[in-house]
């Protein structure tokens, strides 16, 4: 991801674990930062993937807060673990159609293909070729 | 992620036929295939997952487009047996995508009694008629219509049937030797 210009650096508001607004969208592991859009309600059930280029946000700032603090806060700010289920899917079969099916019940958030997670598995991958003790997951 | 006793996964699929014809449909589309098969034939290689078998250990670059696309059929619906019975025995079931394209609310119903959320009926039936579903899913510019979509599979089913058959077969060869046949276990529908 594109280093953003300082103009449009923004810092990360405090309800950062009590609103879904701050996606997560990379992590330079460089720089120790992750970088997040701010994206609403709305945005979400618009946006039909949640990557760089197809994310509606609700502005153009990218925001980013350092991985020690963000570990620092979560560890007083964490809130209980909340219920997740994932749709898998194969390809070209109706699985976005599924997805926006999903998002209309009321009370459930849908990501769309959020990045951050072919971020990880990239990430395991990497990890997989020099270390035995990731090779069983994604 | 699904180790959490709440959590559930729903693995969305197509027949061996319909997935074919997605993939082959546009050059694009078998650009992307090559590339998936990449990336999943390096995350077997890494992981170690069914090394016992011989495809496991295929090298997408010598493959054809249609084998290429086979491949991945093979992978994703092994990984989903995988899951299933190693990881998440409860915590999975599948949904053929057809079945959701023709039955869409039993399919919600089924997906929201599986997954624990409250889905009334009246909750449904306003979901059914929202305008967001006469829209194409990905391009919510244009209007989608499911009979339209199924005249194009037909019209691809004659244009694409020769490779359709070696792609069938290439499947059988592949995973005969793990007895892999549909359906797949554990359909919510």
């Amino acid at each position: 991801m594109p280093r953003a210009p300082d103009s449009q650096r923004a810092d990360i508001p405090a309800d950062l674990f009590e609103s879904p607004e701050m996606l997560p969208m990379h992590i330079d592991l460089d720089e120790r930062l992750i970088w997040f859009f701010r994206v609403t309600k709305a945005s979400y059930h618009m946006s039909s993937f949640l990557d760089q280029q197809r994310t509606v946000r609700q502005d153009t700032n990218i925001y980013s807060l350092s991985i020690d603090g963000l570990l620092d806060r979560y560890e007083t700010e964490a809130p209980g673990p909340l219920t997740t289920h994932f749709l898998f899917y194969d390809g070209y079969n109706g699985s976005t159609l599924l997805a926006r099916s999903v998002q209309e019940i009321s009370g459930c958030l849908v990501l769309k293909e959020p990045r951050i997670l072919y971020w990880f598995f990239k990430q395991k991958m990497r990890a997989g070729k020099v270390s035995g003790e990731t090779k069983k997951t994604i | 992620m699904l180790a959490e006793p709440a959590n559930r996964g729903l693995f969305q699929y197509s027949d061996p036929t319909q997935f074919f014809l997605g993939y082959l449909k546009e050059k694009q589309r078998r650009k992307e295939a090559r590339h998936f098969g990449k990336e999943i034939a390096q995350y077997l290689q890494t992981s170690g997952l069914f090394k016992d078998r011989s495809w496991a250990s295929i090298k997408v670059e010598e493959l054809t487009d249609v084998q290429c696309v086979g491949f991945l059929w093979a992978v994703y619906v092994s990984l989903y047996r995988h899951f299933r019975q190693s990881v998440a025995p409860c915590a999975m079931q599948c949904l053929e995508s057809e079945i959701f394209f023709h039955r869409r609310p039993e399919a919600l119903q089924a997906i929201a009694n599986f997954f624990g959320i409250e889905l009334s009926d009246a909750e449904l039936g306003g979901i059914l008629v929202n305008p967001v579903f006469d829209r194409h899913a990905k391009q919510l510019s244009r209007a989608f219509d499911l009979a339209e979509r199924e005249a194009e599979y037909q019209r691809l089913s004659e244009a694409l049937k020769d490779e359709v058959a070696e792609g069938l077969e290439w499947i059988s060869d592949l995973l005969g030797e793990s007895g892999h046949a549909l359906p797949l276990p554990g359909s919510c529908l």
